[in-house]
Order: structure tokens, then C-alpha cells, then sequence
């Protein structure tokens, strides 16, 4: 039992890292630019196939580096060739998105074909705590994964260009006032969020597996985790990734390994009812 | 006196002739099949047109509504043993009362958030339909099946000429509800909703008698395509990919204006056939896609009632020159 209990702490920790990051990605774009980018999770799966292409020639921590980087330099040219033009239509932005996403969903079937794909792990093995194991890889995630969000917070708060994306989210028009220009910002937020959507396909692709609709899943968790902690607001998204990856593990645990999406699933019908705006209000400051 | 023409009685004359005369001159019986197909997803784009086209309200579930009208059918039918009109009739009152109620809380929030809820709600019916417990009433993953259909091969033409009939019926009077004073409030949420408070109307109200009509008709054409079909499942009948589909028709159509999104549905079920032979599995639907994305970013207000639009002028520049 207590062996149990520390099981699903540690998985729910791991797990809750992993959707926090995926989440971050997607909001830090919502907040700067008030546009749902629903290709976010289209270049997760960009993140987790080039990894794949990247691992016929190099060692997994260099892969690990080159997919980042290639997802955030690809993210750069879709803000630059089709965001930018959609921009002051939201509407547009989300359609345009989710065809995107279809459609990279049926290049990668046409070229990899609808087989599953299992990634490489990035520190492979098993590790064992009081009897329960775990893939060591799963730690290597939850690592990076910190890593990620604490370098990102220290990016906000320290460094002239993460105060002006703060800017920019709380007030674009003042912040554009105040001599900030949102079109390289844009680019950087991009860049940042490139780089999260890499680490977050590699993540999601080790923890479960790779394949061409792999957006759909982690586009659920997402919104439920939004839904919870309102778009906008970090705070309220850090709270709602523990919640939703805490629920997920207990309901898979104990109730059916194959009720993996409904607890975010309920999550999100229950919000409907509760509190459709979100519990940590909408947009706060990053 | 000054000679005048009503251009859009006149075009919906010619839509109607050309439909109605189609299986005269064409005999290919699978095609026929598409066409009726074709006039059962126009009514999946009109009602989504009402709703989200014309209120803004984006939803990305309109599937659901689609389901709740399908599954309920293919329920009564195959368990209960009703008869198909009274259960087309029974499942899509309960697609509308049911859909309305569930839609209707989330009307307290703005455009992301209606647009992230409502994307949810096909996938928990999926969820639901396959949850242990239920499979015996809704054949989880497989699905039920099979099921009553409207006739066998040789009356196809009887099935075309009532499904054809059934579009009609139901869109335009749509066409007629859009272009009338609702239609204008419901547009104008699309713009401003508080402006449209502010001058008196109440908001919620119209966006109730949008979402109830839109899933009325949506529970309808859920009905009509499982019974066209034969069957009903969650990846046929729930999947984002019917979902991509109505949006493509109803942008490339033109939102808000019923008569572009039926267009737009038409081009949309004949293009993805035409694409067959030449393109197989993702081929074809890749192509589909990209077409669509490239006719809506050419003109996002929408081809067909743009060149609606172009005809109009033209047709009253002629007759006032005469």
C-alpha cells in the first residue's frame, strides 16, 4: 500500500512536470498574442518525429538538442509565413491551425506510416524505488522539464526581453507605447515556445509512444488544464497541471488503464457547469 | 416601370431545377450515392452556419450534436424497434433538447473558451459510447449495426430524391431566417455583442434560438446519415475529421449566409470523391485540406457567396441597362 501510494506520487509528479510544460508553450503564446495557436501541438509532434529522424546519426542527449532547436526554428517560420498574416483574426487563426495540424498529421502518415514509433529513451534503463519500477527516462523528463520552466521564469523576470514580453502580455498597447516591438517579441516568444514544444513532444513520445495523430492527446490535457487554471495565467497553470496529472494517474491506476483522457475528459464537462471562465481568473500577468 | 429581379429566388430556382434534374441525365448509381450524401452533410453545414457562422460563437463539437441525433436513432431503431420516420423525428427533438441544455452554460464565456469546451464534447460522447457498462446499448468501438436503411440499391433514386427534398425543406427556410431581422441580430453578436445588448435585444436569447435550431437540425442529419450509412460509430460519426469538413464548407461557403455554406458542402463531398481514384488513404484527405485552407485564406469571407455576390451585380446591371 504504501509502496502504491509512493508509486502514484512519483508518477503524478512526473506526469503533472510534463503537462505543465506542454500547457506553458500553448499559454505563453495566448498571452502575448490573445490567438489560440492550436499548431502548438502540431509541432509537438514535429519535436518528437525529428527526434526520431535526428537518432539515425547521433547520440540521444545531441537528438535531444538538434529537435529542440529545429522545432523552434520551424515554429519561428510558421508565426513569420502564416500567424503573422492571421493575426487580427482569431477566428482564422484557429481554423487555419487546426488544418495544420491535419495536414502535418497526414504528411507524417504518408511518409511514416500509421505504425507506432517508440522513442528512444534519452537515459534508458529502469530505476527501482521500494519495489515499484520506473523507466529512468521518466526522471531525465521530469528533470528537463523543471529545468525548462525554471530557466523560462528566470528568462521573465531577469532579462530585458522576458520584461517586455511581460509587457506585452499585460498591455500590448502600452507596451508597444513604451518603444516595445511586438513583432520581434512574437519571434521570440515563438523561439521560446518552440523550444518547449520540442522538449514537450519528446517527453509526451517517451511516455507513451509516437504517432501521426499524437497532437489530439495532449491537445485534451491542455485545454482541460487551461480550462482550470485560465488562459493566461502561469500560476493557475502550474496548480491545474498537478491536478489533471495527479487525477490521470490515480484514475489509471486504480480505476482503467484505458480511462486515460476521460478524467481530463470529465474535468473539462465539469468546468462547463461549475466555472466555464476558469478558477484562476483569465488573464493575469505571466 | 423599372424592371426588377430578385436574383436569389432566381438562383435558388436554378439550384433547385439542376438538383432535382441530376439523376436524369446522370445514371452512375455511385455517385448518386455521394449526391445523397452530399444533401445530408449540407444540413450538417447549415446548422453549424446558424449557430457558429452567424453568432460567432465558434464550436468545434458540432459532432456531438451530430451523434446525439445519430445514436439516438440507431438505439431506437436497433433495439426498440421503432420505424424509421418516427425515429428520425423522436432523435433529433432529443438532439436539440438535449444539446441546448448541455451548450447552454457555456454561453456565460467568450470565444477560446466556448471554442475549448465545445471541442470536448464530441470526445466525451466517444468516451461515453465506449465505456464499458454502456456497450451493450451503443456497441462501443464498433458500433451498432446494422441498421434499418431508407431503401436497397435500385430505389437509390428514391433515397436522393428524399434526402434532396428534406435539404430544402429545411434550408430555406434557414436561408429565409438568416436574412431576416434574427439573422441580422445574430450576425451583429458576431460583431459586437454588447452593442447588441445595449440597444435592447437580448443577447442570450438569440444565441438560444440559434443553438436550438442549429441542433435540431444537426440531430436531423445525424438521424438521416445513420440510416443512409447503416450504421453508427464514434470514428464515422464523431470524428474531427467530419468536424474539419462542415468548417471547410461553411469558410469556403461563407459564414453567415446559409445559401454559401450549402455550396460550399456540395464542393466539398464532390471534391473528396473526385479526389478518389487519383489519391489514396491520407493522399486524398491532405489534398482536400490543403485546397481548403487555400480557398478559405484566399477569400476568408467566403468564395462561393462572393461569387453569389458577383452574379447578383452582374444580373442587375443587366436588367437596369435594358
Amino acid at each position: 500500500m504504501a509502496g502504491d501510494i509512493l508509486s502514484i506520487l512519483i508518477l503524478g509528479l512526473i506526469v503533472s512536470s510534463m503537462y505543465m510544460l506542454i500547457a506553458t508553450g500553448f499559454t505563453i503564446i495566448y498571452s502575448v498574442s490573445n490567438i489560440l495557436d492550436l499548431s502548438y501541438f502540431g509541432f509537438l509532434m514535429v519535436g518528437a518525429y525529428s527526434y526520431l529522424l535526428f537518432y539515425e546519426v547521433f547520440p540521444t542527449y545531441i537528438c535531444l538538442i538538434l529537435a529542440m532547436i529545429t522545432t523552434s526554428i520551424l515554429y519561428i517560420l510558421m508565426y513569420k509565413v502564416v500567424i503573422r498574416r492571421l493575426i487580427d483574426n482569431p477566428v482564422l487563426v484557429v481554423v487555419m491551425t487546426v488544418l495544420f495540424n491535419l495536414v502535418l498529421e497526414y504528411i507524417l502518415l504518408i511518409v511514416f506510416s500509421r505504425a507506432q514509433r517508440n522513442l528512444f529513451p534519452v537515459i534508458p534503463g529502469v530505476t527501482e524505488i521500494y519495489g515499484t519500477k520506473f523507466h529512468t527516462n521518466m526522471f531525465f523528463v521530469m528533470a528537463a522539464s523543471s529545468t525548462v520552466m525554471i530557466a523560462f521564469w528566470l528568462f521573465i523576470k531577469k532579462t530585458y526581453a522576458g520584461k517586455a514580453i511581460l509587457a506585452i502580455s499585460m498591455d500590448a498597447k502600452g507596451a508597444k507605447l513604451s518603444g516595445i516591438d511586438p513583432d520581434k517579441n512574437m519571434t521570440i516568444v515563438y523561439a521560446i515556445a518552440g523550444l518547449m514544444a520540442g522538449l514537450s513532444g519528446i517527453s509526451y513520445g517517451a511516455y507513451t509512444a509516437v504517432y501521426p495523430d499524437m497532437f489530439m492527446f495532449p491537445l485534451i490535457i491542455v485545454l482541460a488544464i487551461v480550462l482550470i487554471g485560465g488562459l493566461g495565467s502561469i500560476k493557475g497553470t502550474i496548480i491545474a497541471s498537478g491536478v489533471i496529472g495527479f487525477l490521470e494517474i490515480i484514475t489509471t491506476y486504480w480505476i482503467d488503464p484505458k480511462a486515460r483522457g476521460l478524467s481530463a475528459l470529465i474535468c473539462i464537462i465539469l468546468i462547463l457547469y461549475i466555472r466555464p471562465q476558469g478558477f484562476f481568473g483569465r488573464k493575469q500577468t505571466l | 416601370m423599372k424592371k426588377q429581379i430578385n436574383s436569389s429566388v432566381l438562383g435558388w430556382v436554378v439550384l433547385i431545377i439542376i438538383l432535382y434534374s441530376i439523376p436524369i441525365y446522370m445514371k452512375n448509381l455511385n455517385w448518386l450515392g455521394i449526391l445523397t450524401f452530399a444533401n445530408i452533410f449540407v444540413l450538417f453545414a447549415i446548422s453549424w452556419d446558424i449557430s457558429s457562422g452567424h453568432t460567432g460563437y465558434l464550436s468545434l463539437g458540432h459532432t456531438f450534436f451530430i451523434g446525439l441525433g445519430g445514436y439516438a436513432s440507431g438505439m431506437l431503431t436497433h433495439h426498440l424497434g421503432f420505424s424509421l420516420f418516427p425515429s428520425i423525428v423522436i432523435s433529433s427533438l432529443f438532439a436539440m433538447v438535449l444539446g441546448t441544455l448541455i451548450i447552454i452554460p457555456a454561453f456565460r464565456v467568450r470565444g477560446p473558451y466556448f471554442l475549448m469546451l465545445s471541442f470536448a464534447l464530441p470526445l466525451f460522447l466517444t468516451g461515453i459510447v465506449r465505456i464499458g457498462y454502456f456497450t451493450d446499448y451503443t456497441g462501443g468501438h464498433m458500433g451498432l449495426f446494422p441498421l434499418p436503411v431508407f431503401a436497397s440499391v435500385p430505389d437509390r433514386y428514391k433515397v436522393y430524391y428524399l434526402t434532396l427534398t428534406i435539404m430544402l425543406l429545411i434550408g430555406i427556410p434557414l436561408w429565409r431566417l438568416s436574412k431576416s431581422e434574427i439573422g441580422h441580430i445574430l450576425r451583429a453578436i458576431y460583431n459586437d455583442e454588447e452593442l447588441v445588448g445595449n440597444l435592447g435585444f437580448n443577447p442570450f436569447k438569440f444565441k438560444l434560438l440559434a443553438f436550438t435550431v442549429s441542433n435540431f437540425v444537426a440531430g436531423l442529419g445525424g438521424a438521416l446519415w445513420v440510416h443512409n450509412m447503416g450504421s453508427v460509430a464514434p470514428h464515422s460519426i464523431l470524428d474531427l475529421y467530419i468536424m474539419v469538413q462542415i468548417v471547410i464548407a461553411v469558410m469556403i461557403g461563407g459564414e453567415g449566409t446559409i445559401i454559401g455554406p450549402i455550396l460550399g458542402a456540395y464542393f466539398c463531398v464532390i471534391l473528396l470523391e473526385a479526389l478518389q481514384p487519383y489519391a489514396p488513404g491520407p493522399w486524398r484527405l491532405l489534398i482536400f485540406t490543403l485546397i481548403g485552407a487555400g480557398m478559405i485564406a484566399v477569400k476568408p469571407t467566403g468564395i462561393f457567396i462572393a461569387i453569389c455576390q458577383k452574379l447578383d451585380d452582374f444580373i442587375q446591371k443587366k436588367v437596369r441597362g435594358s
